[in-house]
């Protein structure tokens, strides 16, 4: 059964939710004759117990029966009682929406016409007598809409407007507010979200009418961001914003906190980093950097670096630096505006000075032995081979020094294949080559090719996809044929498949670059690479443990 | 190797369900006569041509009725078969049971890709076809696209050969009374980016320039399918010559070097809407525009399952906008002839036609990515087109594998029509119900009401202004 179909239900559904529950004991039940009898159109509990006989009809797909008894009901003293007219007409869609469940396509177009023209009939005269019954008002509008929208939802937008307006009307009552959320979650999940949007609206107008404190619209923000819930979150974040409108360096760094929650942090997909930016440049511009704690201005960089956005996060990577030089994060930030330095602004004249100064500081953490791959590999790539040698060298001695096996770590099997390249006077891997031929040396830019590192921050040992999208041009139905080269620290993979995605995993902490050259039919199509860090979940002291696990781990990557 | 063996080995040829051998000796040696200018002159008046209206609409025009093409692709390979299982010649004649159910959906034509062995048998189901249930036929020819290693398009043997296969074909069906087009490839234009089934020549290569070879091979691709439409047009007057273009890519020199054609096919799968394409299409090269495959797939790749209603929902808003366009809508461009929809059955080799044992398994791995079919393009690495999954009706094997009979007609493999068929019936039933289309056509059915209408036109000769 399709998405579209489920969605449906749930709407005729929707229009019918609240009905009594059924008891406990089915035995002390009442009998539904016993029920019939206790129909009444003048009390609260006469409407349940026709909901209950409603809820019994269509329980037992009795459908024809449910119109029977129903339509015998309005020779009754019921005809002006809009709940008959309404689950008569909520019958029929539900028997509709039956045999869609069974593809009974031929009972849907066949009959369907006619009992669409009969529901309309039905829906038509139950609004007549709907006065002072918001709710019931609000019922007919979704399932009208329902009704309207099975095959041609464009064609019943107007009556989705109808829905928003009674939706305005019978959002004062708890009732009703928890019916519209539940149809606008329904929309956001199955249908367009812009009509999810609009009825959200309407919900968290009618919160915010409701006078709560501002701490309450924040948990309420909160709590949807948690549901992913991303509109409404939204919504009722901006609606606690609202309250600090008259102190900027608070709102701005009220905003932050908000931005951080919409933000890339790396273990998930984010909420929606585009306006967690837009948050953080609007409370830049309210208090510049003085509204961002070192937490945040990190995560506005990482943030930026998630979103592809290069330079500009090597940028705010750099505000960090200058900002809290102190900072424990400060060699990870460093070593990624070297990366950021080399592949994404290709100044190889900065990243080798970062690199260096990483190198510099210390060679026995994972920053300092990256910084110095990376310095033999832009070394041997400009043809500085002594150079590149010497880096090289002094990495597999700090692993050595470092009480592991040059011959297992990552890292080190890196620089020795690199060594013996150098060495032999071979050029360097084929991947390898193709990727800084398309950084260094294409003349376009490689925006075609996007890597993609899934999560981005990983504890070690659990599973990251390495995800390659192409931008190709039109071919239709046929797809061009692409050949990935990959290179890179690529962890715990061996004999690396050429395809556009692959999962691995890596032992130990540290930020792990991986690259890709893209190859078409008549040659390079683009080049990307990415920055994939593996958290400290694995404290140093465990560090040779690791080592010796990593060792009993055939083929598996040692650092 | 011979030409037919090479195509025996491609890839997409296969995927296409085309069988591309060539015709009988006498054939070939008939077109040859009609290269040469020898061929008897078709007489009498077109049976199908364009008329351009006042208003400067184009409008289809069918034995002297206006006609919308309310068109399937039409490729019914049984489960178990693959691409090169010869349907037209299937003992269990599975385009009688197709034809009764498309007539009663509404289809007025099928589209076949590619000619059969059997001129004969062709003949018996195009005529079947029409004469039974009112359904025109538009016979398509891939013009060597999937020849292996490359089509040769700048090579002036390898020319020579595609147009005598093409004009052959034309030549043993053109008297057929189902036969409505000649449609002139099927995206064959995106192999100029060499993205592609990619080919060039040593004239090309030289240019380096990508930009100047895309073009070049553009000129060298659309000057060929001009001199076939040419070639049609004096062998067969009756028959409009629709060229079968990927999206509009290229038209613009299309607009230069093949003026001949009288209806540009497009291949279009924009998911709900055909975008600007009927506007474009207007100003770039300004013919009547036929959408000669357009569609959606019902599998949801993300959910992992069937999915009716996500195709249905895809082919009503097509359609929707497809009447908007056609001659006599204010409101739309009125350049649109109609549409055909890909596809009619489902096609269970389609996902890797190499693995046999694939034939007779409906894959559900999906095969291209197309963002515009939103429902499921999450799915794993945005693959969310499945290929197997396109048919308006899904096909059901038979269980013990045997032909059945059913209402004195032997069946290869049952028909179960999906959600799409019957909304899309209602659709054409009522297509002024759901949008503000007034539209004045009606199909001569079975050949009974026609009559020869035909005159001469400005532009290609298939066209008339009134």
């Amino acid at each position: 059964m399709s998405q579209r179909i489920i969605f449906l239900m749930f709407c005729a559904w929707l229009c019918f939710s609240g009905a009594a529950a059924p008891a406990d004991d089915p035995a002390a039940a009442p009998s539904i004759e016993t029920l019939k009898t206790a129909v009444t159109a003048g009390d609260p509990q006469g409407l349940e117990n026709l909901k209950s006989v409603v809820a019994w009809y269509v329980g037992d797909g009795k459908f024809d029966e449910l119109t029977v008894y129903l339509t015998s009901l309005l020779k009754k003293g019921f005809e002006r009682l809009p709940d008959v007219y309404f689950y008569r007409a909520y019958g029929r869609q539900v028997q509709l929406d039956s045999w869609k469940k069974t593809k009974n396509w031929e009972g849907v177009y066949d009959k369907g016409p006619e009992m669409k023209t009969a529901m309309e009939k039905d829906l038509a005269q139950a609004e007549k007598f709907v006065q002072g019954r918001p709710d019931m008002a609000l019922r007919i509008a979704i399932l009208r809409w329902t009704v309207a929208s099975q095959d041609d939802p464009e064609a019943a937008s107007g009556l989705f407007d109808d829905v928003v307006n009674k939706a305005r009307s019978a959002a004062t009552q708890p009732d009703t507010m928890a019916l519209i959320k539940k149809m606008a979650d329904a929309l956001s999940t199955y249908e367009d979200k812009n009509l999810a949007r609009r009825l959200y609206e309407v919900y968290a107008s009618a919160l915010k009418a409701s006078g709560p404190k501002p701490e309450q619209l924040k948990k309420a923000g909160q709590d949807f961001a948690q549901q992913k819930n991303i509109y409404l979150a939204k919504t009722l974040f901006e609606g606690y914003l609202e309250q600090f409108a008259g102190d900027p360096e608070v709102l701005a760094k009220e905003t932050v906190l908000v931005a951080d929650k919409f933000a890339h942090q790396g273990y998930e997909e984010a909420l929606d980093p585009v306006y967690a930016e837009s948050l953080y440049q609007k409370a830049f511009d309210l208090a510049g950097q003085k509204a961002f704690t070192s937490s945040s201005q990190y995560s506005r960089a990482f943030n930026l670096e998630r979103m592809k956005e290069y330079i500009p996060a090597f940028e705010a990577y750099g505000r960090f630096l200058e900002a809290y030089p102190q900072e424990s994060r400060r060699r990870e930030v460093e070593f990624r505006r070297g990366v950021l330095a080399a592949y994404a602004k290709k100044d190889t004249a900065s990243a080798l000075e970062i690199f260096l100064r990483l190198k510099d500081e210390s060679v026995l953490d994972r920053n300092g032995l990256s910084s110095l791959y990376q310095l033999g590999l832009l070394n041997q790539w400009q043809e500085n081979k002594e150079a590149a040698k010497g880096f090289y060298g002094v990495l597999l001695d700090s692993v050595t020094q470092g009480g592991l096996d040059p011959q297992k770590d990552g890292l080190a099997v890196l620089a020795r294949e690199r060594l013996a390249e150098i060495e032999e006077n071979k050029e360097m891997k084929y991947g390898l080559r193709l990727f800084l031929e398309g950084i260094f040396r294409a003349p376009a830019s490689p925006a075609g090719v996007d890597l993609t590192a899934r999560p981005a921050v990983a504890a070690a040992f659990k599973s990251v996809s390495l995800i390659v999208t192409t931008s190709n041009p039109q071919t239709g139905c046929m797809t061009p044929q692409l050949a990935y080269e990959w290179s890179g620290e690529m962890g715990s993979l061996q004999n690396i498949p050429n395809v556009a995605e692959l999962t691995t995993d890596y032992a130990l902490p540290g930020i792990r670059v991986v690259h890709v050259a893209v190859l078409g039919q008549n040659g390079p199509e683009g080049v990307s690479f990415e920055m994939v860090q593996i958290e400290n979940s694995i404290k140093e002291s465990e560090y040779q443990h690791v080592e010796e696990k990593d060792q009993g781990r055939d083929g598996k990557e040692g650092i | 190797m011979s030409n037919t063996e090479h195509r025996e080995q491609s890839t997409e040829y296969r995927k296409r369900g085309g069988r591309n051998k060539l015709f009988p000796v006498l054939c070939t040696l008939l077109s040859v006569l009609c290269l040469c200018g020898m061929a008897p002159k078709a007489s009498g008046k077109k049976k199908v041509f364009i008329k351009t209206l006042k208003n400067g609409h184009y409008q289809l025009t069918v034995a002297g009725k206006p006609f919308i093409v309310k068109g399937v692709c039409y490729n019914p390979i049984p489960v178990g078969k693959s691409h090169d299982y010869d349907f037209w010649a299937d003992p269990s004649q599975p385009w009688m049971t197709d034809g009764e159910l498309m007539k009663k959906m509404g289809i007025n034509a099928v589209r076949f890709y590619q000619a059969g062995e059997d001129i004969e048998g062709m003949r018996r189901v195009i005529s079947d076809l029409y004469k039974k249930f009112g359904i025109r036929t538009m016979m398509g020819h891939w013009l060597g696209f999937w020849n292996y290693p490359a089509p040769f398009y700048d090579d002036e043997d390898f020319r020579k050969k595609v147009k005598a296969d093409v004009l052959a074909m034309v030549e043993a069906l053109k008297d057929e009374e189902g036969i409505l087009f000649w449609v002139l490839g099927n995206e064959n234009n995106y192999s100029f980016s060499g993205k592609i089934n990619p080919w060039s020549s040593e004239r090309i290569d030289k240019m380096q320039d990508p930009r100047q070879c895309l073009l070049a091979r553009a000129e060298t691709y659309y000057t060929l399918v001009n001199e076939i439409a040419r070639e049609i047009h004096r062998i067969d007057p009756n028959h409009p010559v629709v060229m079968g273009n990927g999206e509009l890519i290229c038209l613009d020199v299309a607009n230069e070097f093949a003026k001949d054609v009288d209806i540009v096919g497009c291949i279009i799968y924009r998911g709900k809407t055909f975008g600007n394409i009927f506007k474009s299409l207007k100003n770039t090269f300004n013919k009547p525009l036929l959408l000669v495959e357009f569609g959606a797939d019902a599998y949801h790749a993300y959910d992992k399952k069937e999915d009716e209603d996500m195709q249905a929902l895809f082919l009503l808003d097509q359609w929707k906008e497809i009447y908007r366009h056609v001659a006599g809508n204010a409101n739309g461009e009125g350049n649109c002839l109609g549409g055909v929809m890909f596809e009619w059955t489902d096609e269970w080799w389609k996902h890797n036609e190499w693995d046999a044992a694939g034939w007779s398994r409906h894959d559900t791995e999906s095969n291209w990515s197309n963002g515009a079919y939103y429902f499921d393009i999450k799915a794993e690495r945005n693959m969310n087109m499945n290929e197997e999954w396109f048919g308006l009706v899904k096909i059901a094997p038979e269980e013990d594998g045997a032909l059945a009979q059913d209402a004195g007609v032997l069946r290869s493999n049952q028909r179960v029509p999906r959600k799409a068929y019957y909304v899309i019936r209602e659709f054409w039933k009522h297509p002024s119900k759901t949008s503000s289309i007034k539209v004045s056509e009606r199909p001569g059915p079975g050949g009974k009401q026609e009559s020869n209408a035909g005159a001469k036109s400005p532009g290609t000769p298939f066209q008339r202004h009134t």
